[in-house]
C-alpha cells in the first residue's frame, strides 16, 4: 500500500480520527441529530481523502488540481471577494449596535459594539499590511 | 480573451482532458479558455502553442483582442 500524497492522506487521517472520536463520545453521552451528521460527514471526507491519496491516478489528478492555475486565481477571488463582504457585514453589525445602544439604549450592545469595533480594526490593519507588503515585493 | 484553442485542438484531434494532461493543467482551465471565460497564463499560452506548432500571437489571437481592448478603453474614456 503506497501513499501517493501523503498531505491529503494525512489530513484525511485527521479527519476519520475525528469522526471516530465523536462517534465513542455519542456513546457515552448519546446521540444527537446535529452531532451524527457532522460525524459522518467527517468520516466520509476523512475516508474518500485517504482512498485517492492511495490511488496513482487519483493523487495525481488531486496534485494538478492544486497546481492549476484557474483554480488558484478562483481560491484568491473568492477569499478577496469574502474578506470584503466579511469587512461590510462587520461595519453594519458594528453601526447596528451603537445605534441599539444610543438609541434604544440596550446595554447588551456595548460588548458587542466592542467585539465588531476590534474585529473591524484588525480587518483594516491586515489589508493595510498585506497592501504594503505587494506592493513593495510585486 | 477569445482564443484559438478549440479550433487548433478539434484539428489535432485531441481531446480537452489530452490537451490538459500535456499543458499541466485541469480540464475544466480547458473548458474555460475554450469558452472564453478564463484568458490563460503567458506560460500556459506559451505551452499550448508549442502543442499546437504556432506562435502566441496566432493561437490568443493577440491583434483581434488588442484591437478590441482599445476600443473598450477609448470607450470608458469618453464616457
Amino acid at each position: 500500500m503506497k501513499i501517493y500524497y501523503k498531505s491529503n492522506f494525512f489530513l484525511g487521517l485527521f479527519f476519520v480520527i475525528l469522526g471516530i472520536a465523536m462517534l465513542i463520545v455519542s456513546v457515552f453521552k448519546g446521540f444527537d441529530m446535529k452531532g451524527g451528521i457532522i460525524m459522518i460527514l467527517c468520516l466520509l471526507f476523512g475516508g474518500g481523502m485517504i482512498l485517492r491519496s492511495l490511488s496513482a491516478s487519483m493523487s495525481r489528478e488531486d496534485k494538478i488540481s492544486k497546481l492549476d492555475e484557474r483554480n488558484d486565481l478562483i481560491k484568491k477571488k473568492s477569499r478577496s471577494v469574502a474578506f470584503m463582504w466579511s469587512e461590510g457585514i462587520c461595519a453594519v453589525c458594528l453601526v447596528g449596535c451603537m445605534a441599539g445602544h444610543s438609541v434604544i439604549g440596550e446595554v447588551v450592545s456595548v460588548p458587542m459594539t466592542i467585539a465588531f469595533g476590534m474585529m473591524l480594526s484588525v480587518m483594516f490593519l491586515l489589508e493595510l499590511i498585506t497592501t504594503i507588503y505587494y506592493n513593495r515585493n510585486m | 480573451m477569445k482564443t484559438r484553442v478549440k479550433e487548433l485542438r478539434t484539428a489535432a484531434g485531441m481531446t480537452q482532458q489530452q490537451l490538459a494532461d500535456s499543458v499541466h493543467v485541469s480540464s475544466r482551465t480547458i473548458i474555460s479558455i475554450e469558452k472564453e471565460q478564463y484568458s490563460p497564463s503567458l506560460m500556459l499560452a506559451y505551452r499550448m502553442s508549442q502543442v499546437f506548432g504556432v506562435t502566441v500571437e496566432d493561437l490568443c489571437c493577440l491583434k483581434e483582442n488588442m484591437e478590441l481592448e482599445d476600443k473598450q478603453y477609448e470607450n470608458i474614456l469618453q464616457k
